[in-house]
C-alpha cells in the first residue's frame, strides 16, 4: 500500500506545479487588467499548498525505495518542501506575497528540474539520447581504442587489432538505453549497469547473467521478452533496442560476457590457419612480446570453439572480408538476372550464379568485373562460355570455387585460370580439358579438389598433375557399382 | 481493455504488413549480423556502409552454410534398422525368446502388439557384412549402398516421439505430431528462398512403383501457416507432371500471358488496398507457373540421358515414376539449383511378412539411393548437396504375431533407428550413436528429430534458433523450442 502511494508521487506532483502556477499567473492577470481575483488566487494558493503537502508525503515514500540517488533526492526533498512552505506562506502573508510569488516561480522551477532529472536521467533537458545512428557510431569510436600491431618479418607481416567488446560494443549500448534507470542517479530494482561490479552484481533479483548462457541471463531475456510483458526491458513507452544492439549483447553473453575479452584481427592468412597451433607466433619470434598476443589469439579461438561448440561456425575466409557491394551493382545484377548471394552471414564475399540469364549472352561476363575483389563462388555450368570469355575471369583475384563444367572452354582458357591463385574447387567435367590443360594448373597452390569427368583427360596426365601437385583431390567419375 | 490491446496489437500487425515488412525481417533487419546475408539473395536494404559494430560482428563467429541443396529420400512407414544397418548377432541365440523386461522397461507399445502373451525376439535373416575402408556392417540386402557405405554418414541413434504413422512422419516432415505446421522444404524455401526462378524451390517426387500400405499426404510438404508460395510443389510422372500447369485445350499461350498480366494488375490493386502476403504468395505462384510451363516439361525430359546413367540407377529407372526414376530426375532438377528435392517411398510398414517385404523394398531403392550419391559425386555436387536417406521410426527386435523361421513381422519401435547422410557438411564413412544389443534403446549419442532438424538446418547455414515466423501471436521454428546440433556428424 505505501508503494502505491509513493508511486503516485508522479501523479500528484503535477497538481502543485499547476495550480500554484496558476495562482501566480492569476496575480499576474490581476496586476495588469485591474479586476479582483482575490479570492480565486487564495484559492489557488491554498488548494496548490495542500496538494504540494500530499506530494511531499508521496515523494518521501517513494525515495525510501533506495532506487535513486540520494543526493539528488535530498536535493529534490528540500526544495520541494521550501516549496511547499512558502506556497503556504504565500498562502497566509498577504502583504508580501508578490516578493514571496517570486520566489515560489523559481523553487517550483528547480523542484521541478531536479524531479525531471531523477526520473529521465542527467542532461535530460539539452542532451537527447534518442538521436540517430551516426552520433551513436561516433560515441561508439570515439570509446573505442584499438591497439593496433603490425608485425613484419620480411615477407610475412600481420596486423592484430585488439578489441574490448565490452568497452567498445555493450557499454555504449547500455549507456544509451539502460543508464537512465540504473546507473548512478537512479537504480530502478536496486540494479545498477554502469560499471563491471554493479552488472557483476545484479539487482534486488540477483545475478542478471550467466556468462556463455542468455537464457539465464535477464539482461538478455529481458530484452527479448514481448514488449509487454511485465519484465521486458525498456519497458514499453521507453526507447527500445534495435536487433543489432540485442545481437551485440547476446553475443557478448554467449561468448562469456567477459570484460577483457579480446577479439583479434588478424590479416594475415597464414596465421589465421595456425593460430589454433599454439607455438606459431612464438615460434616465429616475431613479437616484442610473443606470449602475450599468443595467448590472447588462443584465448580468442578457445573462446570461440568453447563457447559455440558448433562446427562451421568460423570465419568465413581467410582473406579479409572486402568492402560491401555497392547497391547499384547489386540493383544491376537483379536487373540482369544474375544471382547475387553472400557466401555467409557477415561477409561480403559472393557467390554468383547465371541459372537465370536466359537467354545468355556472352557479355553479361562482362558485369563480374565490378565484383572482382568480393567473388568467391562463381557459378557458369551449362553456359555457352568459351576460353575468351574466361578473360573476365581471371581477373577474380579472390575466387575460390569456379564451376564452369559442361561449358565450351578448351585447354587454351587455362591460361585465364591458372591465374586464380587462390582457387580452391574447380570443376571441368563435360568439357575439352586435355592433359596439357590441367598441366597448367598444377601451381594453383590453394587447389584442393579437381572434376574432370567426362574430359579428355588421360589416367596418364593425372599421373603427371598428381607428381606436381600431390595434394589435390581429382574426381574423373570412374566409379563402376560391381553388379552383384 | 483488453480487446482495446488486442486492438492495438491487431493495428500494429496491420501496419507491420502495409509496410511491408515481410518474410525474413527479423534477420533482414540486422543487416549484415545474424541470418541476413546468409540467407536468400543479396537485396538492396540490406546494404549499408559497415558501421563500426558490424565489423565487430564481422570478426565474432558465423555459420558458414556447406550444403545449397537438400535431397530427403524417404522410406515411409519405418525400415527395419535389423535389416539394413544396425547388425545385431547376438539375437541369434536369443531366437524366439521372450524379449527381457529389463530391455523394455515398461515402455509402451503399440495396439498391435501390446496384447500379444510373448514378444519372440526375432533376429535379422539378413546377413551382413562389414564394407568399405570405414568396415561399416551393412545387411547383404542392400549391396549397391554397401558399395558406397564410405560416402554415408550413418546414424544408428535415431528416435522420435510418435509411434503411428500419420503423427511420426507429420512430425519429421513438421517438427510437430499435430498437422498445421510448415515442412522443412517449405521452411527452407521460406529461409533461403528459391535459386531458379522458373522451378520451385521445392519439389516433391512420390514414387509409383511402392506398395501403398501407409497413405501419405500433401501436408506433409505443406506450407502451413508460412505464405503459400513455400509449399512444396509435386511433380508426377505421366502426361501432366505438375497438375492444371498446361493450358486448357484450344487456349493460346499469349493469351494465357495478356490474362495473367491483366490479373497481376488486378492483384496489385488489391495488394496496395490490404497488403496480404497472400496476394502476393497468389502472384509470385502465376507467374512461377506459367514459366514452369516450358521448364517442367524440359526438366522432367530424360531422353538424353545416356545408357551408362540409366545403367547407374538400375533398370527401374527407365520406367518413369519408380524411386529410381525419381532419383535420376531429382539429380536432374539438383543440377537446375532446387533447393529441396524430396522423394517419397512408401511400403517399409512390415507388420508382417517383414522378409520378403524387405527384400523387395531394398530391390526398388537399394541402386538407385547409392547411383544418386554417386552420380553427384562424378558432377562435382556432392560438395554442396546433402542427400539425407531415413524414415519415421525403426523396428522393433521382437516379432510381431507368429516368429517362424524365415516369416515374421516387427511392429513400430520409435525409440531408435537408423538413418543415412551423405554429402555437403557430413561426415563420410562415419557411424554415429549406439543402441543396445536388441537395438530397442540408445546406449550412446542419442539424436531426437529436433537434434536432426536443427543439425539440417545447420549445414544449411541457418541457425535454427533463429529461422521464425509468426503467426497467432507466437513465434514458430522449425524446431519447437528444442533441437540442438549434432557436432560430431559436422565436418
Amino acid at each position: 500500500m505505501l508503494d502505491f502511494i509513493g508511486h503516485l508521487h508522479p501523479l500528484i506532483v503535477h497538481l502543485p506545479i499547476g495550480i500554484l502556477l496558476l495562482g501566480i499567473l492569476m496575480m499576474v492577470y490581476e496586476h495588469y487588467s485591474k479586476v479582483d481575483l482575490h479570492a480565486p488566487i487564495s484559492l489557488a494558493f491554498l488548494v496548490g499548498s495542500i496538494s504540494a503537502v500530499l506530494a511531499c508525503l508521496a515523494g518521501w515514500i517513494l525515495s525510501n525505495s533506495g532506487e535513486y540517488n540520494a543526493l539528488l533526492v535530498q536535493k529534490h526533498q528540500w526544495t520541494g518542501i521550501s516549496t511547499t512552505v512558502i506556497g503556504l506562506l504565500v498562502y497566509f502573508l498577504k502583504q508580501y506575497r508578490k516578493l514571496l510569488a517570486v520566489i515560489l516561480t523559481l523553487l517550483v522551477f528547480i523542484t521541478g528540474h531536479y524531479g525531471g532529472t531523477l526520473t529521465h536521467g542527467e542532461n535530460y533537458l539539452f542532451n537527447s539520447n534518442e538521436n540517430s545512428n551516426t552520433s551513436q557510431g561516433d560515441t561508439l569510436k570515439k570509446e573505442s581504442k584499438i591497439i593496433t600491431q603490425v608485425i613484419s618479418n620480411g615477407a610475412d607481416s600481420l596486423t592484430i587489432e585488439t578489441h574490448n567488446v565490452y568497452k567498445e560494443q555493450v557499454a555504449p549500448i547500455l549507456k544509451l538505453r539502460c543508464y537512465n534507470c540504473h546507473a548512478a542517479l537512479k537504480q530502478k530494482n536496486r540494479l545498477r549497469l554502469d560499471g563491471e561490479i554493479f552488472i557483476k552484481k545484479g539487482g534486488k533479483n540477483g545475478k542478471i547473467f550467466v556468462a556463455g548462457n542468455t537464457f539465464k541471463s535477464p539482461l538478455y531475456t529481458s530484452l527479448v521478452l514481448p514488449i509487454d510483458d511485465e519484465k521486458h526491458m525498456p519497458p514499453k513507452g521507453k526507447h527500445q533496442l534495435n536487433q543489432n544492439e540485442i545481437l551485440i549483447i547476446e553475443r557478448w553473453i554467449k561468448s562469456g560476457a567477459s570484460f577483457e575479452d579480446i577479439i583479434d584481427t588478424i590479416s594475415n592468412k597464414e596465421l589465421v590457419k595456425n593460430a589454433s597451433s599454439q607455438n606459431t607466433i612464438a615460434n616465429k619470434n616475431i613479437l616484442a612480446n610473443p606470449e602475450k598476443v599468443n595467448s590472447k589469439i588462443t584465448e580468442t579461438k578457445k573462446d570461440v570453439v568453447e563457447n559455440n561448440n558448433i562446427k562451421g561456425v568460423e570465419k568465413i575466409s581467410s582473406l579479409p572480408n572486402p568492402a560491401p557491394i555497392s547497391p547499384s551493382i547489386i540493383e544491376d545484377f537483379k536487373q540482369k538476372n544474375i544471382i547475387l548471394t553472400n557466401i555467409a552471414e557477415g561477409s561480403n564475399f559472393v557467390m554468383v550464379n547465371f541459372i537465370n540469364v536466359v537467354p545468355f549472352n556472352n557479355s553479361s561476363l562482362q558485369a563480374l568485373k565490378s565484383i572482382n575483389e568480393q567473388l568467391a563462388v562463381l557459378k557458369l555450368t551449362n553456359l555457352p562460355i568459351n576460353d575468351d570469355d574466361l578473360k573476365v575471369v581471371a581477373d577474380l583475384k579472390n575466387i575460390k570455387k569456379l564451376n564452369v563444367e559442361n561449358t565450351l572452354i578448351t585447354d587454351n582458357g587455362m591460361d585465364y585460370i591458372k591465374q586464380l591463385s587462390q582457387l580452391e574447387q574447380l570443376n571441368l567435367y563435360g568439357t575439352n580439358i586435355s592433359d596439357e590443360g590441367i598441366i597448367q594448373l598444377a601451381d594453383l597452390k590453394n587447389l584442393f579438389v579437381l572434376y574432370l569427368w567426362k574430359t579428355k583427360v588421360t589416367l596418364n596426365g593425372i599421373e603427371q598433375f598428381k607428381k606436381l601437385n600431390p595434394k589435390v583431390t581429382i574426381e574423373i567419375g570412374d566409379f563402376k557399382f560391381q553388379k552383384k | 481493455m483488453g480487446r482495446k490491446n488486442d486492438f492495438n496489437i491487431y493495428t500494429q500487425e496491420f501496419e507491420a504488413i502495409n509496410k511491408k515488412i515481410e518474410r525474413r525481417n527479423f534477420l533482414k533487419s540486422t543487416a549484415g549480423g545474424m541470418g541476413a546475408m546468409a540467407l536468400g539473395t543479396l537485396l538492396s536494404s540490406s546494404i549499408s556502409t559497415k558501421t563500426f559494430e558490424q565489423q565487430i560482428l564481422d570478426a565474432l563467429p558465423t555459420i558458414a552454410p556447406k550444403a545449397k541443396r537438400v535431397v530427403y529420400l524417404f522410406m515411409s512407414g519405418g525400415p527395419s534398422q535389423f535389416e539394413t544397418f544396425d547388425y545385431k548377432p547376438g539375437l541369434i541365440k536369443m531366437q524366439g525368446q521372450g524379449l527381457p523386461d529389463s530391455v523394455r522397461n515398461g515402455q509402451r507399445l503399440t495396439g498391435m502388439s501390446a496384447s500379444q502373451a510373448l514378444l519372440p525376439i526375432a533376429s535379422s535373416f539378413a546377413n551382413f557384412k562389414q564394407h568399405g575402408k570405414s568396415n561399416t556392417w551393412v545387411s547383404d540386402l542392400l549391396p549397391y549402398t554397401a558399395q558406397v557405405v564410405d560416402e554415408l554418414c550413418i546414424i544408428k541413434s535415431m528416435y522420435t516421439e510418435q509411434i503411428n504413422h500419420d503423427p511420426a512422419l507429420t512430425f519429421f516432415q513438421t517438427g510437430h505430431q499435430l498437422p498445421g505446421r510448415p515442412s522443412i522444404g517449405s521452411w527452407m524455401s521460406y529461409g533461403l528462398g528459391s535459386e531458379n526462378k522458373n522451378l520451385p524451390a521445392f519439389i516433391v517426387l512420390v514414387s509409383k512403383n511402392a506398395s501403398r500400405d501407409q497413405p501419405l499426404y500433401a501436408r506433409l510438404w505443406g506450407n502451413g501457416f508460412l505464405p503459400s508460395q513455400h509449399q512444396g510443389v509435386q511433380f508426377r510422372s505421366g502426361k501432366d507432371p505438375v497438375l492444371f500447369l498446361n493450358n486448357p485445350e484450344g487456349y493460346d499461350g499469349t493469351d494465357r500471358k495478356e490474362m495473367l498480366d491483366y490479373l497481376g494488375q488486378l492483384n496489385n490493386l488489391q495488394n496496395e488496398v490490404w497488403g496480404d502476403a497472400e496476394v502476393d504468395a497468389r502472384m509470385s505462384q502465376y507467374e512461377l507457373a506459367f514459366r514452369m510451363q516450358t521448364s517442367v516439361p524440359d526438366v522432367m525430359d530424360t531422353s538424353n540421358e545416356s545408357d551408362e546413367v540409366f545403367d547407374l540407377y538400375g533398370p527401374d529407372s527407365r520406367e518413369k515414376g519408380t524411386f529410381a526414376a525419381n532419383c535420376l530426375l531429382a539429380r536432374k532438377l539438383l543440377e537446375k539449383d532446387v533447393r529441396f528435392v524430396q522423394l517419397y517411398h512408401q511400403g517399409w510398414d512390415h507388420h508382417g511378412s517383414l522378409p520378403q517385404g524387405m527384400k523387395q523394398q531394398c530391390k526398388q531403392t537399394d541402386q538407385a539411393s547409392a547411383a544418386l550419391i554417386m552420380d553427384l559425386k562424378r558432377r562435382g555436387m556432392l560438395d554442396d548437396t546433402l542427400v539425407i536417406w531415413g524414415g519415421e521410426f525403426g523396428r522393433t527386435a521382437y516379432s510381431q504375431g507368429k516368429l517362424e523361421k524365415d516369416n515374421y513381422g516387427r511392429d513400430h519401435h520409435p525409440r531408435c533407428f537408423t538413418m543415412w547422410m551423405a554429402g555437403a557438411g557430413v561426415k563420410p564413412g562415419m557411424t554415429y550413436g549406439q543402441t543396445d544389443d536388441f537395438s530397442y534403446n540408445i546406449v550412446k549419442n542419442p539424436v531426437h528429430v529436433h537434434d536432426f532438424h536443427a543439425t539440417l538446418l545447420h549445414i544449411m547455414g541457418i541457425n535454427h534458433e533463429q529461422l521464425i515466423y509468426k503467426y497467432q501471436g507466437r513465434r514458430f521454428r522449425l524446431t519447437d523450442v528444442s533441437g540442438k546440433v549434432i557436432n560430431d556428424i559436422l565436418v
